[in-house]
């Protein structure tokens, strides 16, 4: 399976609104990593584990899941390709926060983490479609967060008609990071 | 030279004042007076604001009326899920507590100061804001997701209890400490 990158850059920087002007920028990138071909069913990361790298979907799709609190593992998304994972823990150096499964047979490309850092520091244009890849990418997942959330509390709020709405005001003012998170 | 406003927050102590100068005069600043509307719930969003000088405070909407959620203190930012996100709408509204000035950080000026490191150093500053915020979301929906579960699950096994199971909201009051 060969990959046209400049067509897969292309539409990276479109899904997340980036400037298509850095398209050749980010096909040399994606080019320079090296390639990991997945089969279905492998596990690309685990929840807890260091994060060690970046991955740029080529081809195929993976689903995303979460632990829940009795340590049930919980489908959050399916990513198709073009699409970008793996980013959270290079930014804050924090453990993988979710588990990375090939949801069928697939390429992804890897940025190792010691050249992530580099890139993120450089203010060429290499390093600033990076970062801007990453500001789309995570203001999106935030977006979807506190969707999610407002969700749950609409939902409560239908099952729970006759609760004080002081109940609710207390819960949605209380929800860490919602009201200063918005855009 | 007038010292940039942005040289005494901490992501940016590093970068000469110069190239601080020019972020400050490529990105407009936006001044607001104490007890001023910065941003309201509902309105369409385009632009993050980097918080300069001040403080503000952010409220949301419900059933009871508006809440407070919490303050903004200079060097943090506020509204950074407007970037990228062309049809957005804020989700809070955000007044100014004292005299306050921002920066405003939207994709012309993310265009404009390309190459230099003091808009590098801002992005990484959001980005690092960003992820906070993120693992903080989804530590609430990993919550809520349980509770919601442990509620309907509670109805399955007893759809006609002799004692009530306290609702999810109860227990999504619990979870979140349901205090003001």
């Amino acid at each position: 399976m060969s990959v046209d990158y400049r067509a897969t850059a292309l539409q990276l920087l479109e899904t997340h609104g980036v400037d298509s002007a850095l398209e050749q920028v980010l096909a040399q990138i994606l080019e320079s990593c090296f390639v990991h071909r997945l089969a279905p069913g492998e596990i690309l990361c685990r929840e807890g584990a260091p994060a060690e790298d970046l991955y740029f979907i080529l081809q195929g799709s993976i689903t995303v899941r979460m632990r829940d609190f009795l340590g049930l593992e919980q489908p959050m998304a399916t990513l198709q390709a073009p699409s970008m994972l793996g980013h959270m823990g290079l930014v804050d150096q924090a453990p993988r926060s979710a588990t990375c499964v090939a949801a069928s047979r697939g390429q992804v490309a890897v940025l190792p983490s010691q050249r992530f850092q580099l890139l993120a520091r450089e203010l060429g244009p290499p390093g600033d479609v990076l970062r801007r890849l990453l500001l789309s990418a995570m203001s999106k997942q935030l977006s979807m967060g506190n969707a999610e959330l407002k969700s749950i509390i609409a939902r409560a709020q239908g099952e729970d008609s006759e609760v004080d709405q002081a109940e609710l005001s207390a819960v949605t003012g209380t929800i860490k990071g919602w009201g200063s998170t918005e855009g | 030279m007038t010292k940039p406003a942005t040289q005494d927050l901490r992501p940016f102590r590093i970068i000469p004042a110069a190239e601080l100068a020019e972020l400050e005069r490529l990105g407009h600043k936006l001044h607001f007076g104490g007890g001023q509307h910065v941003f309201r719930e509902g309105e369409p969003a385009d632009h993050a604001l980097l918080l300069l000088d001040g403080r503000l405070s952010v409220a949301v909407r419900t059933a009871a009326g508006p809440r407070s959620v919490g303050d903004v203190w200079p060097g943090e930012v506020v509204g950074e899920t407007a970037l990228f996100n062309p049809r957005s709408t804020r989700n809070a509204t955000v007044t100014a507590v004292v005299a306050s000035t921002c920066l405003v950080v939207d994709e012309p000026l993310l265009g404009a100061a390309r190459g230099s490191r003091a808009l590098a150093a801002a992005q990484n500053h959001l980005l690092s804001t960003m992820a906070k915020r993120i693992r903080s979301t989804n530590l609430s929906i990993r919550r809520a997701w349980q509770e919601e579960r442990a509620a309907k699950a509670a109805r399955d096994r007893s759809p006609e209890p002799e004692q009530p199971h306290p609702s999810l909201l109860q227990r999504l009051v619990s979870i979140f400490g349901g205090g003001s």
